[in-house]
């Protein structure tokens, strides 16, 4: 049983399962944003709002994922 | 924006108070430092040594919960400006976005109202000016249109009242 667990904990923390799961998350995130995107334009969404959502929401969220990499990169080089 | 029929006139959108939006930002914003508050404070507390490793995969996993927190974020905006009335010289749109995926379109028709409530209670909503608003309709399948937290609830009777009105007026000439 501890062997069983003791696998299962070094194959969930190797870094290329955390890198396979959060590329996941990633698409997942990408696919939902593409989603609000269509939601606002098809349903009230003005002009100056999507430049809110262009300028505000993309380049924040860019940023995020671009430091959750470098830190999973200096994770996976320890 | 819904479409309308053709020669139907759109009168006024009704939409949330922004105090509303005020309350979701700050209940995301706080939500966002909880971590980094737990982590401190338990840190502090079990005398928490972290190694160089564990320190990078806490940041990895702090900065997945900021991409979560910032695209709940705008879930919420979605959902507060999409959350619309539109009152129109023949008929009411009610459109209630829940959500990403839940979507609810319905047309009230001025024959059927009622009865148009406004409820503003509590400090925020006096002061603000903000409350619900809550329509009734006859018939057998009467149904109740609710708008929480609508921006100026009087007004917003006012012209449903009047917008009423001029439809009975222009129906009985």
């Amino acid at each position: 049983m501890v062997t069983i667990w003791n696998s299962f904990i070094g194959n969930v923390t190797a870094p290329a399962f955390i890198w396979l799961l959060f590329s996941v998350f990633v698409l997942i995130v990408i696919g939902l944003s593409i989603f609000m995107f269509r939601l606002w334009r098809d349903y009230g969404g003005q002009e100056k709002h999507m430049l809110v959502m262009k300028i505000v929401y993309v380049p924040v969220l860019a940023i995020f994922i671009l430091l959750a990499a470098l830190a999973l990169t200096a994770f996976s080089f320890l | 924006m819904i479409k309308l029929e053709k020669g139907e006139k759109l009168i006024y959108e009704v939409h949330k108070h922004s105090f509303v939006f005020v309350v979701h930002t700050t209940k995301v914003f706080v939500f966002s430092v909880a971590p980094l508050f737990l982590v401190t404070v338990l840190g502090s507390i079990f005398s928490l040594n972290f190694s160089p490793k564990t320190l990078w995969f806490l940041i990895f996993l702090y900065m997945l919960w900021l991409v979560v927190m910032w695209m709940r974020y705008f879930v919420e905006w979605t959902d507060y400006y999409l959350d619309t009335w539109y009152v129109t010289d023949q008929k009411i749109y009610d459109v209630l976005q829940t959500g990403f995926f839940n979507r609810e379109v319905s047309v009230l028709r001025y024959e059927n109202i009622e009865d148009v409530t406004v409820r503003v209670s509590g400090l925020f909503p006096t002061l603000l000016d903000f409350g619900d608003v809550h329509i009734q309709t006859a018939g057998e399948d009467s149904s109740n249109f609710l708008l929480t937290s609508a921006c100026s609830p009087k007004e917003v009777r006012e012209i449903i009242v009047s917008a009423q009105s001029a439809y009975r007026d222009r129906g009985s000439s």
